[in-house]
């Protein structure tokens, strides 16, 4: 009677755990998906840029547009961060200098926010998808056309499986792969590019 | 009592369990929705206008997002269905471009979550209604003005919606576009501009096309061009009128006189008279004016460019607006040979007309029993030449040529010597050479009397392709000085000549060994070499008299009352005919008894076509004096019975 009673004790104890439950997700693939352990920075998006020698010329590009804030404080954005080969290959000879100090700072400050999108955007939050999304970014101007999708390789090696892509199907623009992605700032996801999204009708 | 406590707790848990994992529950959550812009500039006149773009995020699971057209008036429609199906349920974009047009306000975004929550969002339109084309106003409704005059002054304005890029005006002339001023590209305002042609270097118009309206093209950033034209009342005026008297015949190189008469409202210029004929025309005279209404003119036309070619006189009226009437009257002019006197240099004239485009034919005629000298060199003829001198009373032309007399590599239709002495003080010479593909129609040697140191052959083809429809001597005496071997007295050397006819007739040839060999190999040839007396053939080689090379030529050789005499030294082997595949027809060709030849016949496809005279009727018992070039045949003799050999020996 005694181990009876415990039984039906520990029963009621399982049970009243499991009650109210909400619906367990559903699993999705059986297929292992490999993934970093952890993707986290442990630091906001502007620490990171500061401690990061391949960003140098983006972060003097912020001081100049006065925009550390934007990277610094969380926003709920999404930071696209442009590396030395993205300055020197393709955002200098755009503005037409040679120096990041000679260029315009209101289309430098442009470049900027259009690299910055509202909301979270990375591929472990079920916000991105095989398919591009469009986003808004904070730059304010109807040539601000940005698609953002997770990359799907068919080749034998899928290498580039689920890599983070940007302005797929968006317009005539180049599309193209983050370099690195997933940066799990303290204040949002980054994603590290070595060209700027370029929008083209 | 426990127990049943126990039991009914444990089947109450499971049933809580139960409830709680079988159905879904959710609760109002908060609906963010950020748009892109919060207006959109819309312009109708562009194909390429943004898209409404919309990021919609949900606390709980999104149930539906609807959009609504906004209308000006206020009112809703509904654009497209509802989605109610989304890949992440609590994140859905929204990116639109619905067919814009004037009605719009905004497109409204409607966005439910399953807890019952709701959240709308406007994005409002800044449209830009299509614009008409630019439109142009012209101050007067019709530009007149009369030929000559110059295009009157004239204004438009131009009215347009967007900004103006370009304004063109031009002009219509017989439906061709003709612009009249630069492209205007720079505008004040940018949505008006007003011309004034005073204010342009405004062109002449071309005379010779009707004005039929100022055509004005404006056209705005958009692109869209409106075109409006401004009519011309064109008064044209009317050519002169032009009278032309009729032409007498003319004698060629004779001067005549135009005449006739010519109006003009304008007034007339000038009147200007041209020769004509095929492919010709040459200014020969006129006449100018001071702008008389009317005027009759008389216009004396001088000789020097008359020509028998000649087929009109064309007389042209021009006004002082340059307009032209023109009339041809047809001339007749009677061909006349070119007078030249003994003291003349012949071959200044003849060097002249043959390098002077009006004389498409030289036509000469020498003085009796003149003498001229026609120097070293081979004269080369590029037309037709005819030289002649009274009967009986031959002028005589030296030529001091190394080589032939005449030479042409050109197309000449005619060439006539009649009643010359040709002489030549050049061992060696020939008469004529025709070159490299030269075109002869027909060359005539009539009663001329050819002696000297010829050697070269009389008619010879040289480099190939040369072709002549009739080559003949008539009525001449040669005396040829010419060499064993090597050339003939006719000679057509080359595989791609052409001969039609050759003739030799009534003539009498001393001297040449070979008479004719021709190697032509193409095409059919008709040779008739009869009545002529041939004496002193020289010779010392093997060979024919006439031989004809080549199988493949076909046509027909005549050898008639022709008569062989004199000495000779012949020593070798020679023929008389071979005629290869021609048709050979002969009869009554006699020698003298004692002119030595043959040598077998039927080698080669020769025949014999000379009968010997019987023994008595030798060279000495036949002519008259050999030696001294008399020729006539003794009477008594069967050759004058039979009428052989040249007629003027038998006379």
């Amino acid at each position: 009677m005694v181990q009876v009673n415990k039984i039906l004790l520990a029963v009621l104890l399982a049970a009243a755990t499991l009650t109210g439950c909400e619906k367990l997700p559903l699993q999705r693939t059986t297929k292992y998906n490999p993934k970093p352990l952890d993707r986290r920075q442990g630091v906001d998006c502007w620490t990171y840029i500061n401690g990061n020698p391949s960003f140098s010329t983006m972060r003097e590009a912020v001081e100049i547009c006065g925009m550390q804030d934007y990277y610094s404080e969380d926003g709920g954005y999404t930071y696209l961060l442009l590396d030395e080969t993205a300055f020197s290959s393709y955002v200098l000879k755009s503005l037409g200098v040679q120096d990041i100090g000679d260029a315009p700072v209101d289309r430098m400050r442009d470049i900027l926010l259009f690299h910055i999108i509202k909301g979270r955007y990375d591929s472990y939050n079920g916000a991105l998808g095989y398919d591009p999304v469009f986003v808004i970014t904070l730059w304010k101007n109807v040539d601000a056309v940005m698609t953002v999708k997770l990359y799907n390789d068919d080749s034998k090696s899928r290498t580039t499986q689920d890599k983070v892509t940007f302005m797929d199907q968006c317009g005539s623009s180049t599309s193209f792969r983050a370099t690195a992605s997933d940066l799990l700032m303290t204040n949002g996801p980054a994603h590290i590019l070595s060209r700027p999204c370029v929008y083209k009708k | 009592m426990m127990r049943k406590v126990l039991s009914l707790l444990l089947a109450a848990a499971i049933a809580a369990f139960a409830v709680s994992c079988s159905g879904e529950k959710f609760e109002a959550g908060a609906i963010e929705m950020e748009f892109q812009l919060e207006t959109l500039d819309i312009d109708l006149n562009l194909s390429d206008n943004p898209y409404v773009l919309c990021v919609i995020n949900s606390e709980t699971a999104l149930a539906s997002v609807t959009m609504f057209i906004v209308r000006k008036d206020g009112t809703e429609e509904q654009y497209k269905d509802p989605v109610t199906s989304f890949r992440k349920s609590t994140m859905y974009t929204v990116h639109e471009r619905p067919v814009y047009d004037e009605t719009m306000a905004g497109l409204k975004i409607v966005a439910k979550d399953k807890g019952g929550a709701v959240k709308s969002g406007t994005v409002n339109f800044d449209i830009i209604p299509v614009v008409t084309p630019p439109v142009t106003s012209f101050r007067s409704e019709e530009l007149s003005f009369a030929e000559g005059d110059p295009i009157p002054e004239f204004s438009f304005t131009v009215a347009a919606k967007a900004a103006l890029v370009r304004v063109t005006v031009q002009l219509i002339e017989s439906g061709e576009i003709f612009e009249l001023v630069p492209d205007i590209v720079s505008f004040g305002d940018g949505l008006s501009f007003t011309f004034n042609s005073s204010d342009y270097d405004i062109p002449e118009y071309n005379l010779d096309k009707i004005p039929q309206a100022i055509r004005v093209l404006a056209e705005d950033s958009y692109g869209k061009i409106g075109i409006a034209l401004l009519n011309i009342d064109y008064k044209a005026l009317p050519r002169p009128e032009l009278t032309v008297a009729d032409l007498p015949s003319v004698d060629e190189f004779t001067g005549f006189t135009v005449s006739g008469g010519a109006t003009s409202e304008t007034g007339i210029d000038d009147i200007s008279v041209y020769a004509v004929a095929d492919g010709y025309e040459a200014k020969v005279g006129g006449i100018t004016f001071t702008g008389e209404q009317e005027c009759t003119f008389s216009i004396n036309i001088d000789g020097s460019e008359i020509m028998e070619y000649l087929s009109g006189i064309k007389v042209v009226a021009t006004d002082l607006r340059t307009k032209k009437t023109e009339v041809t009257v047809p001339l007749s002019v009677r061909p006349v040979f070119w007078e030249v006197s003994q003291d003349d240099d012949l071959l200044s004239i003849l060097q002249a007309q043959l390098s002077d485009a009006r004389f498409r034919k030289i036509k000469l005629s020498l003085a009796p029993d003149a003498s001229y000298n026609l120097g070293s060199e081979s004269v080369g003829i590029n037309k037709s030449l005819i030289i002649k001198s009274p009967e009986g009373h031959q002028a005589t032309l030296t030529s001091s040529a190394a080589q032939a007399f005449i030479t042409t590599s050109a197309q000449v239709d005619t060439i006539r010597f009649s009643n010359l002495h040709f002489t030549t003080k050049k061992s060696g010479a020939g008469m004529f050479s025709f070159k490299s593909a030269s075109t002869i129609g027909r060359v005539l040697v009539e009663g001329c009397l050819v002696d000297g140191s010829w050697s070269l052959p009389f008619f010879r083809f040289q480099d190939g392709s040369n072709s002549a429809g009739s080559l003949e001597i008539d009525d001449c005496i040669i005396k040829w000085a010419n060499t064993n071997g090597g050339y003939s007295f006719l000679h057509f050397a080359t595989n791609s000549d052409k001969v039609a006819n050759l003739s030799l007739t009534r003539s009498t040839v001393s001297g040449p060994l070979y008479l004719c060999y021709c190697n032509i190999n193409t095409g059919t040839i008709a040779i008739n070499i009869s009545n002529n007396t041939f004496v002193n053939l020289k010779g010392s080689a093997n060979g024919v008299i006439i031989a004809i090379a080549q199988s493949a030529l076909k046509g027909a050789i005549t050898l008639k009352d022709n008569l062989y005499g004199g000495t000779t030294n012949i020593t070798g082997t020679y023929r008389q005919l071979r005629a290869n595949k021609l048709t050979a027809s002969y009869e009554n060709n006699w020698c003298t008894s004692d002119w030595k030849t043959f040598e077998g016949d039927g080698v080669n496809g020769t025949v014999d076509f000379i009968s010997v005279l019987p023994e008595a009727e030798n060279t000495a018992a036949v002519f008259e004096d050999l030696e001294n070039f008399d020729l006539t045949v003794k009477a008594g003799t069967s050759v004058r019975t039979n009428k052989v050999g040249d007629p003027r020996w038998l006379k």
